[in-house]
């Protein structure tokens, strides 16, 4: 069976073969081609680049180009075109010309070759020239080599042909590239010993050092003498120096001296140069001749500097004109001189042979600067070069601020004038004369020094300028190098406008007026332009645009409703200002001043059908800025009046019916307790009866209504503690409008009423204070504002006691120690699962054992705390700690209860209410500020409870606090931290720099516009 | 003629008056002791200042870098000194009458004596009836150490010794003082709790209180000017509340910022022998000196 099997197998796997074979067969019969190697030729260089190859054959060609083999200097680049040598240049070119290496190792190297840059003087594939040079050989040598040298009258023949007559192109032993020794290259083509050589030598054997007479490439003079020969030569008088020291070689310094002296006697007095004084005459002059004056070795400027060099390095800046073109001599005399420093003329003198002294004289009515006028123009330049402009000898900013120190401090002033911060003072001050006060460019009287840079002042002067623009007198307002407010402003706007509108400062003073809020916060400029507009009194805008920009709600009916046309084209029809005695501004009082404009005659009667119409005036319907409706009617209408069905509320006379009419149509709630405008159908006291801007027709919103009659609860708004839907103005949040089943119109019963918002106080424990458990939350709590701790009657123990009987109390409580009466130190006042509502978390030796704290006559010290809670220890020792006394109560016991409390910390109250306790005002700072920080209850996240090495107690540093848990911002990209100074005061920059972290008016709590102010802080220019 | 001569005298004592009692004077940052331009570390929340008067130095205590940095009189930068690194959150320095540099470590809740010729350390701890006396502020007179009592409040009076000689507890309803000066032999303590500077002789007894009509938000330093006006430091107004001798604000100024005459944490508050108001500030890390 399995044989059988297997053969079938066998066969089964060969039909398979047999079948792949043909199929792959007849599949290359149908397609004409049998499957073959992929013999697909690589891309010659050529076959794309053929213009270039054709032009690289052209003239001689580099060898490789010659044979066509790209690739020995090129990489082949794949899609992006891309140059790829095989090798970087020069090791490329040195594979070939395995010369060059040799050459450039040698003393003296052609700069270019040295380099290794090969192309500045070859092309890579083809030339017209030899050795496929770039150019023409002489030529080639001329972009380098200045032309002037080698073009004088006189040329030597090999220059005229070719440089490298003489000179290797790569490198060579000896000086100035030469192929040979002088001597010898010279001797190639000038036979020493040839009479005629003798004899224009005048008969003396030369044989070397050629180059001490002769240029070697061109001169003005015959027989290329250079221009400067020493006059013994001329002529043959060699023998005035030689034959006098018998000497032909070497010499000493002391005889070369000797003998220069003997016909350029030495000066005595004065100022002397060093090599002058020590007869070294050879350190500055050649023997024989020069190419330079006084027969100098060497160019004058290079000369000098090989030993006064103190400016040589200077590569930005400035260069004194005379050094710059190595005039040394126009200022210095060589040898001798009666003024210091070898100067020609002594002091300013020396200066205002170039420099015009009509600029530094002070004539007419100019003051010179101090330095100036005593001739000290090195106290502020350098003579040669410097770093700085204008051979300044130090940076403008601190040049000046060397001397003007004071003004150097107002450099840290939050904000500094541009060209003050960046040292620039000449852009305003004239550094050596001036007929313009502080020696400034112009009188800033006439405006010009300012507007050169603060050209859009300009365009105001063309309007109606503002008079201390148009006068010129910018220093009235601000400061020319810096101030702490800013736009350089001398005060702060307000304050600054007063000090010349007096009306204004009246206005803004007052007490009793009502004061437009710009004025009373001293920001003129948020309606006025401090420079001046085309408008008038200077204002930013027309009316109303400008009022819009604050008061943009007057307006929302303008486009979809009807507008008040007093109120669209002019405000100041209606209103005053700056500051008036009525309500909103109004000029007159509201009931009176619609009169000004709307007659009341019959046509206003016909109007509102015969109606008497209100005194109070026609705000009470009529919205004065606009309206949804044509009638300028307030948006919340009655029905009956939306319908114009006056009778509905009206008798035929037209006399009020409010009161019991209205529950004609309003059905009357039932209920317990009434409010009494609502008893007594006064319905009117509380509701608009035609139109209202509030909801339910009320006369006005929340708390302000209630206050009209509950001026006695009102009042407690300036209590120190308030209950929060008061101090909010939400009445409605426990009182019923109208009527109520709950005493004082409360919408429950007081517990459960209370219960609502207070869901934190213990439910379901085992023991309640019966006050609590009876729902009597009054009996120890005030309902609006007191001056107690949450709003309790009276201070806690005097409350306590009002029904736990003080004697029954004391003998309770068997205390070693006279009671404290702080009972809710250790009890809860709502309840406890402890027994006698003592507080959840014990302290362990309360409920073990007095005597381990209390003692006899034993005093409650930190000592004690401190013998179990060690490690606070360590921290009271930090700089800055909590250890302080408040009522005579030593640091613990001021935020902790000894014996039970609240939380596990023994706190005796919440964190933010212990803390409050002594830091209320730290927190009062941040009322009002619009971006305050979240979850400001719980201080300690924050702040250390005991002590910290850190200002403001803070668990870390400014940064290291933050992070804790913002703390994405640990990797933040501003710069924060260890190594990060704030230039300002040196401090390490952290989150503190640019935030309050508690609250500010900015946002991200910044301390000051993200947008541009908080940042030039430090980021000036 | 002489009711004539009266009316004029009368004018001119209501004038000279009104110049006296009225202090129109403007207080004007004059330069400030930092370490901006020196090398080596700028100074880290320091938290004190003792002024030679006979050498004409200002010593500035680096809290943060355990140091004590000197300057001149005109606030160049002389050197600073940290014991070989054996000084531990130093916060206040007085010299004594022996020469010696005694300072506050609040590291180690010590009053370290430095004999710089002998070159010795030496902490001392101080008790005063078996309770450890918490160090926080130090003043001078007659060669004579106080010490203000973080932990009680109270002033102590030391001998030469060290020891303490007599306690002049801070008075009843009292927190205890945050900050005392002395003034010719004198000893003024700032209440914060009563919100009240009180004068004290040496020997403990008190003189007068003078109750202050404003309440600054968080007052940490008391100063005294020549002509006997108060100025308390108000660390979190970042400002500086002048007083007259009678308790009545004159005036506020100075405010916060990080700039130069501005304040971030100050801290303490002296005037130095040149009437100039030196105002230490721990978070800008220098001492601000104005002048009027």
């Amino acid at each position: 069976m399995s044989n059988k099997y297997s053969k079938k197998r066998i066969l089964f796997i060969i039909n398979s073969l047999l079948i792949i074979v043909l199929y792959f067969t007849l599949q290359a019969c149908v397609s004409g081609n049998t499957p073959q190697k992929n013999t697909q030729r690589r891309q010659a260089c050529t076959d794309c680049h053929a213009d270039w190859a054709e032009s690289f054959q052209q003239g001689n060609t580099h060898k490789p180009v010659e044979a066509g083999k790209c690739r020995t200097c090129h990489l082949p680049h794949g899609l992006i075109a891309v140059v790829q040598l095989t090798s970087p240049a020069p090791r490329l070119c040195f594979a070939c010309h395995k010369d060059i290496p040799e050459s450039i190792e040698k003393k003296v190297v052609h700069q270019p070759a040295k380099n290794g840059k090969c192309l500045e003087c070859h092309n890579s594939h083809n030339s017209t020239n030899e050795h496929l040079l770039k150019n023409s050989e002489r030529e080639l040598c001329f972009q380098c080599h200045e032309q002037d040298r080698y073009s004088k009258k006189n040329v030597h023949k090999p220059v005229a042909e070719k440089c490298i007559t003489c000179h290797a192109p790569h490198g060579s032993d000896y000086p100035a590239l030469t192929d040979k020794k002088l001597a010898e290259l010279c001797a190639q083509c000038h036979d020493f010993k040839a009479a005629s050589f003798v004899a224009k030598h005048y008969g003396k054997k030369v044989t070397d050092g050629c180059l001490t007479c002769h240029d070697p490439h061109s001169s003005e003079s015959e027989g290329l003498l250079k221009p400067f020969i020493h006059p013994s030569i001329e002529g043959g008088g060699c023998d005035s120096c030689h034959d006098k020291m018998e000497m032909r070689g070497g010499k000493s310094a002391e005889q070369m001296s000797s003998l220069c002296v003997s016909c350029h006697p030495s000066h005595v007095g004065g100022f002397l140069h060093e090599p002058y004084v020590n007869g070294q005459c050879l350190e500055c002059h050649a023997v024989h001749a020069s190419d330079y004056l006084a027969i100098a070795a060497r160019p004058l400027q290079q000369l000098c500097t090989e030993c006064h060099d103190q400016h040589t390095g200077i590569q930005k800046g400035s260069l004194h004109e005379p050094a710059q073109k190595g005039d040394c001599l126009s200022c210095h005399q060589s040898h001798w001189s009666e003024n210091a420093q070898l100067l020609t003329v002594s002091g300013n003198d020396l200066c205002f042979k170039c420099h015009d002294q009509a600029d530094f004289t002070g004539k007419g009515r100019k003051r010179l600067h101090e330095p100036v006028g005593q001739g000290e123009c090195l106290d502020c330049h350098e003579a040669h070069a410097a770093p700085q402009k204008s051979l300044l000898n130090e940076k403008q900013g601190k040049l000046c601020f060397s001397c003007h120190d004071q003004t150097a401090g107002e450099i840290y002033h939050s904000s500094v004038h541009r060209p003050f911060a960046e040292g620039n003072c000449s852009s305003c001050h004239q550094p050596h004369q001036s007929s313009a006060p502080h020696f400034l460019k112009d009188s800033v009287s006439l405006n010009k020094l300012c507007l050169q840079c603060h050209a859009q002042i300009e365009e105001k002067l063309k309007e109606t300028p503002h008079q201390p623009v148009a006068k010129g007198k910018c220093t009235n307002c601000h400061d020319s190098h810096a101030a702490n407010r800013k736009a350089l402003l001398l005060e702060n706007p307000g304050k600054l406008c007063l000090s010349c509108h007096d009306d204004m400062k009246f206005a803004a003073e007052s007490k009793g007026r009502i004061i437009h809020e710009p004025i009373r916060e001293g920001n003129c400029t948020v309606c006025h332009d401090p420079h001046g507009t085309v408008k008038p009194q200077n204002l930013k805008k027309m009316e109303p645009g400008l009022c819009l920009d604050c008061h943009a709600e007057i307006s929302q009916f303008w486009s979809t409703g009807s507008a008040h046309e007093p109120a669209s084209q002019q405000c100041t029809t209606c209103h005053l200002s700056h500051s008036g005695d009525n309500e909103a501004l109004l000029r007159k009082e509201a009931a009176s001043i619609c009169g000004d404009c709307h007659e009341s005659g019959a046509e206003l009667q016909a109007t509102h059908k015969g109606m008497k119409l209100s005194p109070l005036g026609c705000v009470n319907c009529h919205d004065p800025h606009g309206s949804a409706n044509n009638k300028l009617l307030r948006p919340v209408l009655h029905e009956p009046f939306n319908s114009a069905d006056c009778l509905s509320c009206h008798d035929s006379q037209g006399a009020v019916t409010t009161g019991p009419k209205c529950f004609d149509c309003h059905e009357k709630d039932d209920g317990k307790v009434v409010h009494a405008p609502y008893r007594q159908n006064k319905c009117a006291d509380c509701h608009q009866t035609h139109a209202a801007d509030y909801p339910g027709l009320l006369v006005n919103s929340g708390a302000s209504l209630c206050a009209t009659c509950h001026a006695d609860i009102a009042k407690k708004s300036s209590a120190q503690k308030l209950h929060k839907p008061f101090q909010e103005g939400r009445c409605q949040t426990c009182h019923a409008s109208h009527t109520s089943d709950h005493k004082n119109l409360l919408h429950d019963s007081l517990s459960t009423a209370c219960m609502e918002c207070h869901t934190d106080l213990p439910q379901g424990v085992k023991n309640l204070h019966s006050p609590f458990a009876k729902g009597e939350c009054l009996t120890c709590h005030l309902a609006h504002g007191g001056s107690n701790d949450n709003l309790l009657v009276e201070k806690s123990d005097n409350l306590c006691y009002q029904c736990h009987q003080k004697d029954r109390v004391i003998g309770q409580h068997k205390s070693p120690v006279p009671l404290t009466g702080n009972c809710v130190s250790c009890h809860d006042p709502h309840g406890s699962n402890q027994k006698a509502i003592i507080r959840e978390f014990i302290h362990e030796p309360f409920s073990d054992d007095c005597s381990y704290c209390h003692q006899s006559g034993q005093e409650i010290t930190n000592e004690l705390c401190l013998q179990c809670h060690e490690r606070v220890r360590d921290d009271y020792l930090l700089p800055h700690s909590h250890l302080t006394m408040v009522d005579k109560k030593e640091g613990c016991l001021t935020c902790h209860t000894p014996h039970a409390g609240k939380t596990a910390a023994m706190l005796r109250d919440e964190v933010d209410q212990v803390c409050l306790e002594c830091h209320q005002q730290s927190l009062d700072r941040y009322d009002g500020k619009k971006h305050v920080h979240q979850d400001m209850d719980n201080c300690t996240d924050c702040h250390a409870g005991h002590g910290s090495s850190a200002p403001a107690m803070l668990k870390g540093d400014g940064s290291t606090t933050c992070t804790s848990c913002h703390k994405s911002h640990d990797s933040f990209t501003h710069p924060i931290g260890e190594g990060v100074l704030d230039h300002r005061n040196r401090q390490m920059l952290t989150c503190l720099t640019c935030h309050d972290p508690k609250g500010t008016d900015y946002e991200y709590n910044l301390l000051l516009d993200h947008s541009k102010e908080l940042c030039v802080q430090c980021h000036r220019y | 003629m002489s009711r004539l001569f009266y009316r004029i005298s009368k004018y001119i004592f209501l004038v000279a008056f009104l110049i006296v009692a009225t202090d129109t004077s403007v207080w004007a940052w004059n330069h400030h002791l930092s370490l901006y331009s020196a090398t080596g570390d700028p100074m880290r929340v320091p938290a004190g200042l003792f002024i030679d008067t006979e050498k004409e130095r200002y010593y500035i205590i680096d809290t943060g870098n355990n140091r004590l940095v000197s300057f001149d009189k005109d606030g160049n930068y002389l050197q600073d000194f940290n014991a070989n690194g054996k000084l531990t959150a130093p916060f206040d320095l007085v010299k004594d009458s022996l020469g010696r540099l005694c300072v506050i470590e609040k590291g180690k809740n010590t009053l370290t004596t430095i004999d710089l010729k002998n070159k010795e350390v030496t902490p001392h701890t101080l008790t005063y009836n078996g309770s450890t006396i918490i160090p926080h502020r130090l003043a001078l007179v007659d060669g004579t150490i106080l010490v203000l009592d973080k932990n009680k409040g109270g002033v102590v009076v030391l001998d030469k010794d060290l020891q303490v000689r007599s306690y002049i507890p801070c008075p009843d309803n009292s927190e205890g003082f945050v900050d005392f000066v002395t003034i010719a032999g004198e000893i003024w303590g700032l209440d914060r709790g009563s919100n009240s500077v009180y004068r004290y002789s040496i020997n403990g007894k008190l003189l007068e209180k003078v109750q202050l009509d404003t309440s600054p938000q968080h007052p940490v330093a008391l100063a005294i000017s020549p002509d006997e006006h108060l100025f308390i430091l108000d660390r979190h107004a970042r400002a500086v509340y002048q007083f007259s001798r009678t308790g009545r604000l004159d005036k506020k100024f100075l405010e916060q910022g990080f700039t130069v005459g501005k304040l971030f944490y100050p801290i303490l508050l002296r005037f130095d022998p040149w009437g100039r108001l030196c105002v230490v500030d721990e978070g800008n890390g220098r001492v601000e000196i104005y002048n009027r």
